[in-house]
C-alpha cells in the first residue's frame, strides 16, 4: 500500500482524511503546515503527497515548487472550488492532480491509484526504448532523455507522453487523455490536460512556443508529431 | 391641437385679416363738413323781393326780383341820398318813396305776389322752375293784423281763387313769398284766406 | 406551448426599443416655439402696420377732404349771383374756380333747378352720388357742405358739395337755400399712391421684422430645448442603469426647477439602489462565506462517513441508525454546500466558461454513463451523432445532469434526451412522461428553493438544480424552457449556440 503524506491545515480534515485513507490500509502521515511536510519528506519518503493549497506561511504552490526541485514525487493538491486560480498556479508549479474538498475517501483513493498506476502498454513485445526525433523513449523503464540527456518527468508528464507517442500523429481530444491519463471522467477540467502538455513543452521541446513533438490540433486537441 | 389653441389661431387670424384688410382707399359714405357757402344774391336786400317757385323736385326755390323795376325807371343813374333812399324822379326830392316804405305799405307785398301768381319767367321756367298755384287775372291783396306780437305781425292774404283745394307747397309759396316780401326775416304769421274760407296761420320755416 | 418568459430572452428587445434614436417631431417644442415666436412677431409687426397705416391713411384723407371742401367754400363764398341763376355769369364763376382746385385740380359742377353747368364739357359727373345731391340739398334743414369718397373703376374720387345760401337781410334773417349747389370732383390717385407706398413700405418693412425675429425664436428655442434634450439624454443614461447622471442646473426658472429635481430624484434613487445593491451584495456574501465556512468540517467529515458507514454494522441497531443517518445527511450537505457556492460564483459573476470543441452526442452519452442512466427503462437517448459544439464540457454535464436528474424526480420514466441541431443552434431537449407542470408552477420552476408543493419541505435534490442550470446555459449564450407537451408530460428544451 502507498505511503501518503498530508499536508493540511485544517485538524478536522486532516483526522478525517487521515482516518479515511488509513482504514482503506494506507500508510498516512500527516503535516499542519509546509514546512513541516517538507521536513517529513526525506524522513517519511512517501510515494505520494496530498498537499493543501490554503495553507499558513509556506501555501501550497510554494511547497509543491520545493518539492520538483528535487523530486518527480506525485503530488495531487487539495483545492476548494472556486479556487480556480490557485489549481490553474498549482498544476503550472507541477501538480499532477487535484482533488476538490470535500470529497469522499473512494474519492480521494481513486485519484491516488490513478496516478500511481503505470501506464499500460498498448501491447507488450514492444522494443524497449522507442526514436522520436532527439526523444529516446523507454517505456518499460519509464525514461526519456533528449538528445541522450535523461529528463525528469513528472508522473502526469509522463504517463502524457507515453499515451501521445504510443499512436504517432493520432488526435485525441483533451476529453479523451482526461479519461485515459488521469482516469477522471469525461467532463472533468480539461485545464489538467493543457498545464501538463506546457510542462511537458517546456521540458522536450526545443521552441515550446513552436512546438514538434507535442502538437495542438486546434479545436481537436492534441497528437504526437509528426516529426 | 386644442379647442384652446383653435380659438386662438381663429381670434389671431381674424385679427390679421382685419388689419390687412381695408388698404387702399374706400368708398365712403357722405360726410357733412362745414357750413354751406354764403353768396350774395344780386340786388341787394332792400331793393329785390323774393319769390317762391318751386323746383324741379318740388323743392322750393327763390327767385329775386328787383322791387324798383314796377317803379318808373331812373333815367339817371340811380344816386343814392345821403340817408341810403332812393331819389324819386317822377316827384322830385321830397316824395323819394324808400324800398321799407313800400314795403311797409304792402305794396312790395301785393307785388310780389303777383309777380308770384303770373308764374315763373321763360329764363326760369328754362332753369326748371314751376308754381303749383292758379294763374288768375286777379291779384291778391295782403291786410297786416297788427298782434303786437313779438314776433312780426300777422298778415291775412286775400287770394283771389278758391285756397283749401291748395296743395302744402302751393300754401308755402305763397306764405313764403308774402312773409319775406313784408320782412327780410319772414317773422310775420301769414293766414291766407280765399273766397272759400281761410287757411290756419303758417309761417315761412321750411317745408 | 406556453413559453416560460425567461428574463434573458425578453430583456434584449426591450432594451433595443429603448435605445432606439427618437423620432423627430414634425410639430416638436421647437417648431412650435419658433411658430409661436413668428405669430406673434407677425400679428404685432401687422397690428403696428395695420394701426399706422389706418391712422395716416385717415390723416391723408382727413387733410385732402378738409382742404378740398374749404377751398371750394372759399371760392363760392364770394359769389355773386342772381337768382335764378344766369348760365353764362354762373361757367364763368366755374371756370375760374376750376382753376383753384385745393389741394389738386378739381373739376367743378354746378346745378340749379334742372340746370347743369361744368368747368368741363360735360354737364355732370357720374360719380356724383344722388346721396350728395340729397344731403347738399338739405331737405328740411339747413344745406351743409358735404364730401363722399367714391371708387369708380378703380380710381378713387372725391367729391365736395357746397351749397350756396344767401342771407335774406344784410343784418338779419336767416340763410336761405338758393337752390344752387356747387360740386367739385378731385381724383384721389396721389393720396392712393402714397397709402400704397405705406403698404409697401409696412409690408417691406414687416418681412424683414419676421426675419429677424426668426433669431430670437431659434434662440429661445435652444435656450428651452437644450435643457430639454439634457433631460432626455440624462433620463435616458438613467435608463440604462447610470444612476450618477446629473444634469447641470443654472438659473432659476422652471426648466433649472424640472432639472435640480431631477438631480434630486436621481440622487435619491441612487442611494436607494446602492443601497439595495449593497444589501443583496451583503446577502449574496453571507451565502458564500457560510458555504465557504461549512465546507472545511463537511470535508473532514465527509472523508469519514465511509468508517461510519462500514461499522454501523457492528453497533446496536439504534446506533447504526443514528450513524447512518448522520453519514447521508453529511452526503447531502456536501451537496447542497457544493451548489451553494456553485450559484454563488454565478452571482458574484465568477463562473468562468472554459469552452472546447467536442461532440454533443458523446457529451451527453458520457454524462448518462457517468450517472449509469443507461436502464432503456428509465432513459431513452435519442441523439443526432456528429454534432460539434464548443460547450463547458463540465456546465454541460451539469446541465443535462440536472434536468435529467429533475425529470426522473419529478416525472416519470422513461425519460427522453434529445440532441439536435438547428442551424446553429445546439437544442437538447428532455422529456418525461409524468403529469406535466402546474401552470401556476411553470414560471417558478427555475427559481431558487422553489417548492411546487409546500407540504414537501425538502425536495430529494438540493433545490438548486434547475437554477444551476438556467445559469449554466446563460452562461453558454442560450436559453431554456420548461413546457408541457400536448400528449402529458413536462419538457425541457435548452438551446445553446455551437
Amino acid at each position: 500500500m502507498p505511503r501518503v503524506l498530508l499536508i493540511e491545515d485544517d485538524p478536522s480534515v486532516r483526522e478525517g482524511v487521515e482516518l479515511g485513507l488509513r482504514r482503506r490500509g494506507h500508510t498516512v502521515r500527516t503535516a499542519p503546515t509546509g514546512e513541516a511536510g517538507l521536513a517529513a519528506l526525506g524522513e517519511f519518503r512517501p510515494d505520494l503527497v496530498l498537499l493543501d493549497l490554503m495553507l499558513p506561511g509556506m501555501n501550497g504552490v510554494q511547497v509543491c515548487h520545493r518539492v520538483r526541485e528535487t523530486s518527480q514525487l506525485p503530488i495531487i493538491m487539495l483545492t476548494a472550488r472556486g479556487d480556480d486560480f490557485d489549481v490553474v498556479i498549482g498544476l503550472e508549479a507541477g501538480a499532477d492532480d487535484y482533488i476538490v474538498k470535500p470529497a469522499r475517501t473512494e474519492v480521494i483513493e481513486a485519484r491516488i491509484r490513478a496516478v500511481l498506476r503505470r501506464i499500460e502498454e498498448p501491447s507488450g513485445g514492444r522494443p524497449g526504448i522507442e526514436f522520436h526525433g532527439e526523444l529516446a523513449i523507454d517505456r518499460a523503464g519509464l525514461t526519456v532523455a533528449k538528445a541522450g540527456e535523461r529528463l525528469a518527468l513528472a508522473p502526469s508528464e509522463m504517463k502524457l507522453l507515453l499515451h501521445l507517442s504510443a499512436a504517432p500523429e493520432q488526435v485525441f481530444s483533451r476529453q479523451q487523455l482526461l479519461e485515459h491519463v488521469w482516469e477522471h471522467s469525461y467532463h472533468g477540467d480539461a485545464r489538467l490536460v493543457d498545464a501538463c502538455v506546457r510542462r511537458l513543452r517546456n521540458k522536450i521541446e526545443d521552441v515550446p512556443g513552436e512546438p514538434r513533438y507535442i502538437q495542438t490540433l486546434r479545436g481537436f486537441g492534441y497528437r504526437f508529431g509528426p516529426l | 391641437m386644442t379647442r384652446r389653441a383653435q380659438a386662438v389661431a381663429a381670434a389671431l387670424s381674424g385679427l390679421a385679416a382685419l388689419s390687412l384688410a381695408g388698404c387702399g382707399i374706400r368708398d365712403s359714405d357722405v360726410v357733412e363738413a362745414g357750413a354751406a357757402a354764403t353768396v350774395a344774391v344780386a340786388p341787394p336786400p332792400e331793393f329785390r323781393m323774393l319769390v317762391y317757385f318751386l323746383g324741379p323736385d318740388g323743392r322750393p326755390m327763390p327767385v329775386s326780383r328787383d322791387i324798383a323795376r314796377p317803379f318808373p325807371a331812373s333815367t339817371a343813374l340811380p344816386v343814392r341820398n345821403a340817408d341810403g333812399s332812393l331819389p324819386y324822379e317822377g316827384f322830385g326830392t321830397g316824395y323819394e318813396i324808400s324800398p321799407d316804405t313800400a314795403r311797409r305799405a304792402g305794396v312790395v307785398t301785393d307785388m310780389a305776389l303777383g309777380v308770384l301768381l303770373s308764374g315763373p319767367s321763360p329764363a326760369e321756367a328754362a332753369a326748371g322752375l314751376r308754381t303749383e298755384l292758379p294763374r288768375t287775372g286777379g291779384r291778391p291783396h295782403v291786410e297786416e293784423e297788427r298782434t303786437g306780437a313779438p314776433d312780426g305781425g300777422r298778415l291775412r292774404l286775400r287770394a283771389p281763387f278758391p285756397v283749401t283745394g291748395l296743395t302744402p307747397r302751393a300754401v308755402h309759396q305763397l306764405v313764403c313769398t308774402a312773409a319775406f316780401a313784408e320782412d327780410p326775416a319772414a317773422r310775420s304769421q301769414v293766414v291766407v284766406t280765399g273766397p272759400d274760407g281761410a287757411l290756419p296761420p303758417a309761417r315761412c320755416d321750411g317745408l | 406551448m406556453r413559453a416560460c418568459p425567461a428574463p434573458a430572452e425578453d430583456a434584449g428587445p426591450r432594451r433595443a426599443r429603448r435605445r432606439r434614436a427618437p423620432r423627430p417631431h414634425p410639430f416638436g417644442l421647437r417648431t412650435r416655439l419658433v411658430l409661436a415666436f413668428l405669430l406673434v412677431a407677425a400679428v404685432g409687426c401687422g397690428t403696428t402696420a395695420a394701426l399706422t397705416y389706418r391712422a395716416a391713411r385717415n390723416a391723408i384723407l382727413e387733410q385732402t377732404q378738409n382742404t378740398a371742401v374749404s377751398a371750394l367754400r372759399d371760392q363760392v363764398d364770394p359769389l355773386r349771383i342772381d337768382l335764378p341763376v344766369q348760365t353764362g355769369t354762373l361757367r364763368d364763376a366755374l371756370l375760374s374756380i376750376a382753376r383753384q382746385g385745393k389741394p389738386r385740380p378739381w373739376r367743378v359742377y354746378a346745378e340749379y333747378g334742372s340746370l347743369r353747368v361744368s368747368s368741363t364739357d360735360r354737364p355732370t359727373s357720374s360719380v356724383i352720388t344722388p346721396e350728395l345731391r340729397a344731403r347738399a340739398l338739405g331737405r328740411g334743414t339747413t344745406p351743409h357742405s358735404s364730401f363722399q369718397r367714391v371708387v369708380k373703376d378703380g380710381t378713387p374720387y372725391l367729391t365736395v358739395a357746397v351749397p350756396a345760401v344767401f342771407r335774406t337781410h344784410a343784418t338779419q334773417g336767416t340763410a336761405q337755400p338758393t337752390g344752387l349747389v356747387f360740386y367739385a370732383v378731385m381724383e384721389l390717385d396721389e393720396e392712393e399712391a402714397n397709402i400704397e407706398a405705406m403698404v409697401a413700405a409696412a409690408r417691406d418693412g414687416a418681412l424683414p421684422a419676421l426675419a429677424v425675429a426668426l433669431i430670437p425664436a431659434l434662440l429661445a428655442a435652444r435656450g428651452v430645448l437644450r435643457p430639454v434634450r439634457e433631460l432626455r439624454r440624462a433620463a435616458r443614461s438613467m435608463g440604462r442603469g447610470r444612476l450618477d447622471t446629473r444634469i447641470h442646473a443654472k438659473g432659476s426658472d422652471e426648466l433649472a426647477d424640472l432639472a435640480r429635481t431631477f438631480n434630486e430624484s436621481a440622487a435619491e434613487l441612487e442611494r436607494s439602489v446602492a443601497e439595495l445593491r449593497r444589501a443583496e451584495a451583503r446577502a449574496r456574501r453571507f451565502a458564500a462565506d457560510v458555504s465557504h465556512e461549512l465546507r472545511t468540517p463537511l470535508a473532514g467529515m465527509l472523508a469519514v462517513t465511509e468508517v461510519l458507514d462500514e461499522d454501523a454494522g457492528t453497533l446496536d441497531s439504534d446506533t447504526a441508525r443514528a450513524v447512518r443517518l448522520i453519514s447521508a445527511e453529511t452526503g447531502r450537505l456536501a451537496v447542497l454546500v457544493e451548489d451553494l457556492m456553485e450559484i454563488s460564483r454565478f452571482d458574484a459573476r465568477a463562473a468562468e466558461l472554459h469552452s472546447d470543441e467536442v461532440d454533443a452526442a458523446d457529451c451527453v452519452r458520457k454524462t448518462l454513463q457517468n450517472r449509469h442512466w443507461t436502464d432503456p427503462a428509465r432513459v431513452v437517448a435519442d441523439l443526432s451523432e456528429g454534432i460539434r459544439a464548443r460547450l463547458d464540457p463540465r456546465r454541460f454535464d451539469v446541465v443535462v445532469a440536472n434536468l435529467v436528474g429533475n425529470a426522473l424526480r419529478h416525472g416519470g420514466a422513461p425519460v427522453t434526451v434529445r440532441v439536435y441541431a438547428e442551424g446553429d443552434t445546439l437544442v437538447t431537449e428532455v422529456a418525461d412522461q409524468g403529469p406535466g407542470i402546474h401552470p401556476d408552477v411553470l414560471p417558478h420552476v427555475f427559481d431558487r428553493f422553489y417548492k411546487a408543493d409546500p407540504a414537501r419541505t425538502r425536495s430529494a435534490g438540493s433545490g438548486l438544480g434547475l437554477a444551476i442550470t438556467l445559469e449554466n446555459v446563460r452562461l453558454h449564450g442560450g436559453t431554456v424552457e420548461a413546457a408541457n407537451r400536448p400528449g402529458g408530460g413536462a419538457v425541457f428544451t435548452v438551446r445553446m449556440p455551437r
